[in-house]
């Protein structure tokens, strides 16, 4: 009988554990309706940085019209795609010292509701509804600063003021927008 | 008679392709109107072969399936066109629950294909498929499948006997457990000894078997192949094409529900079978 009794307080007090676990998850999280995410993301752009630094960004996926017939049936039926490939033209926003590339990117997408997702801590998975794999198997984003191919993750290049940050959709890994790196091994 | 498997008669590899059909069909083509035809044609047949119980137990595991991946999939995935709300800034989208409930259909229906097959198709069935080309392995797996059981059956009896003994800590589990493996080498020994005085590896293994291929088996056999190669065809030729990331799409051309016919009677065959048998159970039985 005492056996029954502590086999009982030990389910209970896992149980407890899961829900305070449970409580402690949905406490620490976010949640926004549509309104408040649009209106919090307003009130964001709204908001003057003093002491930053001064950057510019684009995001372009004007690759994938030279790919039409390897880009996958759900982006193609969806009516997602603007006609240019110019998600976001040339913008310069001034934010703070230290931020990464990530940080710009969401920062922007934010301000212009544009939908990202990432995996992990900043791997870009797809931007604007356009993610990774969705003009092939070797498709997905990448970015260049000032006119080169990083080779840092985006969440680890830290920007400098005046740096010139580009968001581009590769349908061959990156040999389409100019990048040599993976032809080292050919 | 309550197990009939009137489709399992048939010859092994009649069953064995149908399945294999059946089952990779139902893995690969993502379309929400095949999957549902997919599942709801496997939940028609298993009410024709398992008991009433065991079809409300496969129907509540798989409505479980369905919602937790309706409930998960959102967490993980936030692709889609119509955000519900934002969680740490992510959006939770309708798409995603729509992809995991698709996913769960799927899944929920390749589950049940594979307890039917894995509960018609026996050993012997798969002796007779493999056993002419990797003899050796089908009995090495046979064996070590039936020692899996064994010593499930024997820890069960070892731990009755010991609780009723009132030994029940965790030194008399160990005791048990060195008792179990003793017991399995010597049975091991037994076994090798007997299979070697009945003449075990000497010259070819020669088989029995029941299984004639007969006529129906013919026909239904033409008629998977014919059916899955049609559907198999039109899915590669784009006439099933579905997408729901990032907006739920469906294509329907002029082909599109003649698939849907087709996939429908593929997954409707063992049904059909077992309809057949019992009709001519009755009919055979009145007549005597």
């Amino acid at each position: 009988m005492g056996k029954l009794k502590k086999s009982r307080i030990i389910a209970c007090l896992i149980a407890i554990l899961a829900v305070a676990a449970i409580v402690v998850l949905i406490i620490n999280t976010d949640f926004e309706t549509v309104d408040e995410h649009a209106s919090n993301a307003s009130n964001e752009a709204l908001e003057s940085v003093t002491d930053g630094i001064s950057v510019s960004i684009l995001i372009n996926y004007s690759t994938v019209f030279d790919n039409y017939e390897n880009l996958s049936d759900g982006v193609k039926n969806a009516g997602v795609l603007r006609d240019d490939g110019v998600l976001l033209d040339k913008t310069t926003v001034v934010i703070e010292k230290g931020k990464s590339v990530y940080d710009l990117l969401e920062y922007v997408c934010r301000v212009n509701d544009i939908a990202i997702e990432y995996n992990g801590s900043t791997y870009v998975q797809g931007i604007g509804y356009l993610y990774e794999y969705d003009c092939g198997p070797i498709s997905g984003w990448m970015y260049k600063v000032n006119g080169i191919f990083p080779r840092d993750a985006c969440g680890d290049y830290i920007l400098e003021d005046g740096d010139e940050v580009e968001w581009r959709y590769t349908c061959d890994l990156g040999r389409d927008l100019g990048d040599q790196y993976y032809n080292m091994g050919d | 008679m309550n197990r009939k498997y009137a489709f399992f008669d048939m010859h092994p590899v009649v069953s064995l392709i149908y399945f294999l059909c059946v089952i990779v069909s139902g893995m690969f083509f993502r379309n929400i109107v095949l999957e549902l035809i997919s599942l709801i044609s496997a939940f028609v047949y298993i009410t024709t072969i398992f008991d009433r119980g065991r079809v409300i137990k496969t129907a509540l595991f798989c409505g479980a399936v369905i919602v937790l991946m309706a409930l998960t999939n959102p967490l993980f995935s936030h692709n889609g066109v119509t955000p519900l709300f934002y969680m740490n800034s992510m959006a939770v989208t309708l798409e995603s629950v729509y992809y995991g409930v698709s996913s769960g259909i799927m899944l929920s229906a390749v589950l049940v294909w594979c307890a039917v097959f894995s509960d018609g198709f026996d050993f012997e069935k798969i002796s007779y498929i493999f056993g002419r080309a990797f003899g050796n392995i089908s009995v090495v797996i046979s064996v070590a499948l039936r020692l899996i059981k064994l010593i499930r059956v024997r820890s069960r009896d070892l731990a009755m006997v010991d609780s009723a003994n009132g030994r029940t800590r965790l030194k008399d589990m160990l005791n048990r457990f060195s008792a179990i493996m003793g017991w399995s080498f010597e049975q091991g020994i037994e076994l090798s000894h007997s299979m070697k005085a009945r003449g075990y590896g000497r010259g070819r293994r020669s088989f029995y078997n029941r299984f004639r291929f007969g006529a129906s088996d013919a026909a239904v056999l033409t008629a998977v192949v014919i059916l899955s190669g049609a559907t198999i065809w039109m899915y590669a030729v784009g006439d099933f094409g579905f997408a729901i990331y990032p907006k739920v799409w469906i294509n329907i051309t002029d082909r599109t529900y003649l698939g849907f016919i087709l996939y429908s009677v593929l997954v409707l065959i063992p049904t059909a079978v077992e309809i057949r048998d019992s009709i001519l159970w009755k009919y055979y039985r009145s007549g005597i």
